[in-house]
């Protein structure tokens, strides 16, 4: 045979050669939902950075007067200075004001007639002790502003998502690392184990650890962090087995470099797309989780407002059939956070994934 | 073949064992039963006594054996609450979930592997756009947030299913239901379905979508066949390797989503048994479901590993070298 | 008339990065008991244009704009889809440059080789299965009885591409097309390949079109050769013509880099420079920024094909200078 392959011998046209990274960020921004996604996202994590300037009131403030009022309710309150130094000025709802020499009198919320000395009210002038807020998506039992609540409560969420999901990616990439690049004993033990967890229905798990733990911020962190590493591991291993061979792994061998140092140095930085997508879409897992476990009054406690347990107070007037608002605005901010997530996670991973060059 | 099933069977038993020790170890973490059982107001003789009778006076070694051979003989320990046999409650809750999971997943498979085809056939139309967006919402709504939007659309607004849970007769057989109550079942079935039919039909998808780019697709295109020969004969076969892994991970994972849905459609199955057991503090309750939808989990996955390696040559072949 | 006539095929893939012109122009012929070769790096839309006479050209992004594809008489891209699926596999056969994935893996050889019989002859499931084992006995499988209820993975590279000859064949066609059917293959199986195919056609009496980029392949076996180059057709001849008598320079380069066992420590010659993009191909001559013997007028004009010696198609405007200043081993015969 008299043939060699040709190609070998041309030089391909070539573009100036640029980064994988370069590359997927193309394709990324070519993907509208994905880019709708990651907008959306980026919207969620200010809205919880910047609560305290964005809820237009304090999320645990309780005006019993003002219980379950609906949507685009119009309250009206004087403010009192409070008794106790440090804190916030107290709401007295009222139906009408006047201001007659050194008292205002005014008709309660309950319709009784009383009066109050302008100088125990907070501010100096009616602007300021007297307000009409708006209640935009209405209150929930205790009369606390449900929009506030929902704000603080992505706070929550995404804290809660974020240093689990952290804790995920540590010890996941740490053990898929180990097993990749070792293999033999050490790789049969941590499949093992990462088959172990993986039969533990993940939530189970997490209700049982973080009911082992007690309640709080930080057991439920530790709880949906420590269960969501196998998938992590996942992963990592296959990336380590499939990067193990490649040349550039091989050549630092050859040069004697230590292990560890081979790990962090070469091998880690290529797999970190895959680790990226996977990340993602285990942080959108977490806000689910914890919004589960806040509905089963297993997560960070009240008064912090959580979606989860909003959903949960909400619950028990689906059965009288009256106000759905408390149910179903932390049901759409859980779905709207997640489903953004996700929508970014899956362009993140049709990004990296080369396949779709063809 | 034989051989593949013997080593796979002792793969999935030291996975159980693997599974009881954490299950174990966590649930050894605890705050002292003894106390959370008598509340504040025991008194310390009262509460070795029970400390006692539970065995918790002896060593963490102790313990873990006489867990580890007891829980192999089937025995589970007794409902801190009811004290009934927590193996006795689970038995009798069992046709409950089972008819509600596997109603779930002959439609999650159903729809999925449907919706996925179409979709990956019609890639990038309008058809294949909205199913994928609507299977990533489907992913993305809690199993608990969707069931209460059921209730609230289909319960309270529409009034069309009934919101809440059946009770089974004594007399008539559990199978029965799905003719006479399906009703009942409607709901919490469709919410639980949720899930696994976006999965699948994601999963369905993307392996299609892999197949139809092949090369021995493209030669069965060139023998002439037609486009519905080549997709249903050809593709699908080739495809469903990864949807049959997906399917048996959901199967097995549906009692962990029966959890929540049983307790919000009050369906009195294991799952609500384990809800139930959380405010209560009964830990021996919490732990049997546990354990038991774990070894559920590894049971089904075995099964799948088998059905895997039937459908697949390759496996077949090595397994039986 | 010929038994398969390309006339002017436009074949053109509609990318985000614009329209590629994935075969621009491209015109050949076959006849029964013929070989055509088609040369040409990969990318230069040779297997494009073998797509595109079987119509399996995914749509979208490609889509054949121009041209026709007589066949006994009858333009394929007239055809409706049935009519068209009658003669996929049936009249005309193709294997294609993958043996290791062509085939698909869950069903058995005898399986995928009974599909195509059963699919378009009316024959009885017994008969589809002896007609199998004869095929495979045909393309030259040992024990084909025992074959016959394998799986592919248990079959080599050159038993799978056997495999596939027997498939493309399994009716009878009329025309071969063998897409790199030997690219993939060992250097001893190539040969062996090759020979089959040539024995067959011999026996069958089939055209065969074999797309290669290597014309060492066909140097034994291909009666013309088409020359392509970025979407078209360079330079048309028969086998020695091309050999012994090249008259475009890309033809020559490809020449020169063919190893030769009698000629000793020279270095195997390479084009320098890149192929243009389809989606942006220059005004004048694709080659033209390639070309040892490119001028103002290359680059201005696009260079057409025209038979200048009798039966020698070329498309450049300097074939005289390319076929004066021939390297010297070029001429031994």
């Amino acid at each position: 045979m008299r043939g060699i392959a040709l190609d070998s011998n041309i030089k391909v046209k070539n573009d100036t050669p640029r980064s994988l990274w370069y590359y997927s960020w193309k394709r990324l921004k070519r993907n509208k939902l994905a880019m709708a996604g990651f907008y959306v996202t980026i919207l969620i994590i200010l809205v919880a950075l910047f609560a305290g300037l964005l809820a237009p009131a304090d999320p645990n403030l309780q005006i019993l007067e003002y219980s379950t009022k609906s949507s685009g309710f119009r309250g009206n309150m004087l403010l009192r200075t409070n008794d106790i130094p440090g804190q916030g000025p107290v709401p007295i709802p009222i139906q009408s004001y006047e201001v007659k020499g050194n008292d205002v009198f005014y008709v309660s919320d309950e319709g009784n007639s009383l009066h109050i000395p302008i100088s125990k009210l907070a501010g100096s002038s009616s602007s300021q002790w007297h307000v009409e807020p708006l209640y935009v998506l209405g209150t929930d039992r205790y009369g606390r502003d449900v929009l506030s609540r929902l704000i603080y409560g992505a706070r929550v969420s995404l804290t809660v998502a974020f240093f689990s999901e952290l804790l995920s990616i540590v010890v996941g990439v740490f053990l898929g690392a180990l097993a990749g690049f070792y293999r033999g004993w050490v790789d049969e033990v941590i499949n093992w184990l990462t088959n172990v967890f993986w039969s533990i229905p993940t939530i189970l798990l997490v209700i049982a650890i973080s009911i082992a733990l007690g309640l709080g911020f930080i057991q439920t962190v530790v709880a949906i962090g420590i269960t969501g590493w196998p998938d992590m591991t996942r992963i990592v291993r296959g990336q380590f087995f499939s990067l193990r061979e490649t040349e550039y792994v091989e050549a630092t061998r050859a040069l004697g470099l230590g292990s560890l140092r081979t790990i962090f140095r070469h091998v880690l930085p290529n797999a970190i797309g895959p680790i990226i997508v996977i990340a993602t879409a285990g942080f959108a897992t977490a806000i689910i989780y914890e919004a589960s476990l806040s509905f089963l009054g297993l997560g960070v406690q009240p008064p912090t407002s959580t979606w989860g347990q909003m959903i949960y107070d909400g619950y028990g007037y689906i059965a009288a059939g009256t106000n759905w608002g408390l149910t179903i605005f932390p049901a759409l901010a859980i779905m709207l956070a997640v489903f953004a997530f996700n929508l970014f996670g899956d362009g993140l991973r049709d990004a990296f994934d080369p396949k779709l060059k063809r | 073949m034989i051989q593949f099933t013997i080593r796979r069977f002792f793969y999935s038993i030291l996975i159980i064992f693997g599974v009881m020790s954490v299950i174990f170890f966590v649930m050894n973490l605890l705050p002292d039963p003894a106390r959370m059982m008598q509340g504040q107001r025991a008194d310390l003789s009262t509460q070795a006594a029970i400390r006692h009778e539970l065995g918790l006076d002896l060593p963490v070694w102790q313990r873990y054996v006489s867990f580890l051979t007891k829980t192999a003989s089937g025995d589970l320990g007794r409902s801190f609450s009811s004290n009934r046999p927590v193996w006795d409650s689970i038995k009798e809750r069992l046709p409950a979930t089972a008819i509600l999971t596997i109603s779930a997943m002959v439609i999650a498979t159903i729809l999925g592997i449907g919706i996925g085809i179409i979709s990956a056939v019609k890639s990038n139309s309008l058809l294949d756009n909205t199913s994928r967006v609507f299977a990533l919402v489907g992913i993305s709504v809690p199993s608990f947030v969707f069931g209460l939007l059921m209730i609230i659309a289909f319960g309270s607004l529409l009034q069309i299913f009934p919101i809440s849970g059946y009770i089974i007769q004594d007399d008539s057989k559990w199978y029965a239901f799905w003719a006479y109550h399906w009703e009942y079942l409607a709901l919490p079935m469709i919410t639980l379905a949720l899930r696994p039919i976006s999965i699948i039909a994601r999963v369905t998808r993307s392996s299609m979508m892999d197949v139809l780019t092949s090369d021995y697709i493209r030669t069965a295109k060139a023998k002439g066949l037609t486009t519905r020969k080549v997709i249903l004969h050809h593709a699908l076969r080739n495809a469903l390797n990864p949807v049959v892994t997906t399917v048996g991970s959901w199967l097995a994972s549906l009692l962990t989503g029966a959890f929540f849905i049983e307790y919000i459609f009050n369906w009195p199955g294991i799952g609500a048994l384990g809800f139930d057991a959380i405010p209560r503090s009964d830990f021996p309750t919490i732990q049997g479901t546990v354990l038991f939808a774990a070894v559920v989990f590894v049971v089904i996955n075995y099964v799948v590993d088998i059905v895997y390696a039937l459908l697949d040559p390759k496996v077949k072949l090595s397994g039986s070298k | 008339m010929a038994l398969l006539e390309v006339k002017h095929l436009k074949t053109y893939f509609y990318t985000d990065d614009g329209v590629a012109k994935a075969v621009d122009d491209v015109s050949y012929t076959v006849d029964r008991k013929q070989t055509l070769g088609v040369v040409g790096e990969s990318g230069c839309g040779k297997s494009v244009t073998a797509l595109s006479i079987m119509r399996l050209i995914p749509n979208p992004p490609g889509k054949i704009v121009g041209g026709e594809i007589v066949f006994d008489g009858r333009d394929l891209l007239k055809l409706s889809e049935d009519e068209m699926r009658s003669i996929r596999g049936n009249k005309i056969g193709m294997i294609f440059q993958e043996p290791m994935t062509s085939l698909n893996p869950v069903f058995t050889v005898g399986d995928q080789i009974e599909e195509s019989i059963l699919l378009h002859q009316k024959v009885s499931k017994e008969e589809a299965k002896k007609r199998a084992i004869e095929m495979l006995q045909k393309v030259g499988i040992p024990a084909p009885e025992q074959r016959y209820g394998e799986y592919p993975h248990q079959l080599s590279g050159g038993m799978r591409q056997r495999v596939m000859i027997a498939i493309a064949l399994a009716c009878n066609p009329d025309i071969l097309i063998a897409d790199e059917p030997t690219t993939a293959l060992d250097v001893t199986v190539q040969a062996q390949i090759l020979e089959l195919i040539a024995s067959l056609q011999e026996s069958l009496g089939m055209g065969v079109i074999i797309i290669t980029h290597d014309l060492g392949v066909i140097a034994e076996h291909a009666d013309n050769v088409v020359v392509m180059y970025a979407s078209h057709v360079v330079e048309y001849s028969t086998a020695d013509e091309i050999y012994f008598n090249p008259m475009h320079p890309y033809t020559v380069g490809l020449l020169g880099s063919i190893p030769k066992l009698n000629v000793e420590s020279e270095r195997l010659m390479t084009i320098e420079g890149t192929v243009p993009v389809p989606t942006n191909y220059p005004v004048g001559c694709n080659f033209a920024a390639r070309c040892p013997y490119a001028t103002e007028e290359c680059i201005a004009q696009e260079p057409v094909l025209i038979e200048h010696e009798s039966g020698h198609w070329v498309a450049c405007h300097h074939w005289q200078d390319v076929k004066a200043k021939r390297p010297e081993h070029l001429v031994e015969a």
